[in-house]
């Protein structure tokens, strides 16, 4: 046994940490984080498991932070258009990462869906502990909203153009 | 049907659901009220510890070097000022345990004294016997269960200093794991809105558990300057009491003013030395409301004062001295938890 008895109640199989960090790693969002550090931060990650058809989050609920797909797949719908279809290594919900806001669309489960979350107080301790790593983050996903936000104004010209 | 009038409810399902929560909680106090103060001084250690450890743990070491190395660093602490206050604080207590029957005797001379100028004064007998005989009848039940008190006190020291350590380390170590498992209990449709109220709650108390160490640290010091500056006797002793029944809120700086006041009259001082004594702490508190407060618990404990009052009086009935300590973050959780509850449940039920 390589730990004490106590220590093995709380702890989560390093294989999903490990895949954890890896997954997130592979995002825009870790890009430039160290693996140690991507390591740590996916042991105080969150995971969740959804049934087909279960909404992870609503338009208007308050959103804690992002969610990762570890495996299936996830639908992101406004109203009855679906924006996007994402699924394992995609990441949804980013915009609580920086913002204590509502979520702006319905994230709902398409088949057997395994998340991970990582929440806005989580990253902001982080950054408290690790601010260079945590400038960098930070730059990460201010690219990231302000590629979202050229998309939509993108989607807004074209749709103004052909009214 | 039950279901369906609970569903349409969001507020009714809010109220409910903290109800549930309140009960649960008041279970939990009653079944480890034994341990209780235990329990608020481990929970102490780590709110103030714990951004340390996790620094450490940042660092690279691993979580059991990094408590492990915390605490030993307290531990010599708390030894070096205990070498340094202790023999001071038990000489004083072990003087005012000799100085006791002498101090009642002054003080009921002293009581006498006011009653027949307030006889001379009004015309009207007051009665000495009605205002001294509790406190002679404590005082000298006390003194004799002095040993049995003393015996009870070091017992409660000894298993302080065992368990307290104990627990501090278990929760800077798994704290944070045993909450997350607890956390992967919540539904996933609430499973967000749960997270944002324990961090809303978590926040508060550790900005409230840091701010009244501060505040009570720098009303003790204030106060035993003073009274040694006046030349009070036992002024180290009194300062400490000062500055742990500060941490009571309105009812505390009160009856920290009564212990001064008996130990100057009762030792036969000058008795305008007991103006002296409450001149100290009403100047302490002016410190405390103008400076200590806004700098470091200001907005954490955003309650009505009736509230407040009202709150101090039920938990110190219920769980005496500890209760009153409690009833502050107990009340602001539960305040934070209800409309987090609410606030979440209808938004739920009634997008924006």
């Amino acid at each position: 046994m390589n730990h004490p008895i106590w220590t093995n109640f709380f702890r989560r199989p390093e294989p999903q940490v490990a895949k954890i960090a890896r997954l997130w790693g592979d995002t825009l969002l870790f890009k430039g984080i160290s693996q140690r550090a991507l390591l740590q931060l996916a042991k105080t990650m969150h995971p969740r498991r959804y049934a087909a058809g279960d909404t992870v989050f609503k338009q208007d609920d308050r959103g804690a932070g992002a969610a990762l797909i570890l495996s299936g797949q996830v639908a992101v719908r406004s109203g009855n258009t679906t924006l996007a279809e994402l699924s394992s290594g995609d990441f949804f919900g980013e915009v609580a990462l920086a913002v204590d806001e509502r979520r702006t669309a319905d994230a709902i489960a398409c088949e057997d869906t395994e998340l991970v979350f990582f929440l806005r107080h989580e990253l902001e301790e982080w950054i408290e502990q690790a601010p260079r790593e945590g400038a960098q983050l930070g730059l990460n996903l201010a690219l990231i909203l302000g590629n979202r936000l050229r998309k939509a104004n993108q989607m807004l010209a074209r749709d103004h153009s052909e009214s | 049907m039950m279901n369906t009038w609970l569903e349409r409810n969001p507020t009714l399902r809010a109220v409910g659901l903290f109800t549930a929560l309140c009960l649960i909680t008041a279970l939990l106090a009653w079944l480890i009220r034994p341990l209780i103060l235990h329990i608020v001084f481990a929970v102490s250690w780590y709110i103030l510890l714990h951004p340390v450890t996790a620094r450490l743990v940042h660092w690279g070491f691993t979580p059991n070097a990094a408590v492990g190395l915390v605490l030993l660093g307290l531990l010599i602490l708390s030894v070096l000022s205990g070498a340094l206050f202790l023999p001071l604080v038990l000489e004083q207590l072990s003087q005012l345990q000799t100085n006791l029957p002498n101090m009642l005797d002054q003080g009921q001379q002293w009581l006498d004294q006011v009653s027949q100028r307030f006889s001379q004064q009004f015309g009207l007998p007051l009665s000495v016997e009605v205002l001294s005989k509790p406190l002679v009848d404590w005082a000298s039940g006390g003194s004799k269960n002095a040993l049995l008190q003393v015996s009870n006190m070091a017992l409660t020291l000894v298993s302080l200093a065992l368990i307290v350590p104990l627990l501090a380390y278990f929760l800077l170590r798994d704290y944070r794991s045993l909450r997350n498992h607890v956390m992967q209990w919540v539904p996933n449709s609430q499973f967000e809105l749960a997270w944002l109220i324990y961090y809303r709650v978590a926040h508060q108390l550790q900005d409230y558990v840091r701010g009244v160490l501060v505040q009570s640290g720098i009303m003790a010091l204030i106060t035993t300057t003073g009274f040694a500056f006046f030349g009070i006797e036992m002024a180290v002793l009194l300062g400490l009491l000062t500055g742990l029944l500060n941490i009571i809120p309105y009812l505390g700086p009160i009856l920290a003013m009564i212990p001064p006041c008996l130990i100057v009259i009762g030792s036969g001082a000058d008795p305008s030395l007991a103006l002296a004594a409450i001149g100290v702490i009403l100047f302490a508190q002016l410190v405390d409301n103008t400076v200590v407060v806004p700098a470091f618990i200001a907005n954490v404990a955003d309650l009505h004062p009736l509230v407040v009052i009202l709150g101090v009086a039920i938990f110190g009935h219920f769980f005496g001295f500890i209760g009153m300590v409690l009833a502050i973050p107990a009340l602001f959780s539960a305040k934070i938890l209800f409309s987090g509850l609410v606030q979440g449940m209808q938004y739920r039920q009634n997008p924006v």
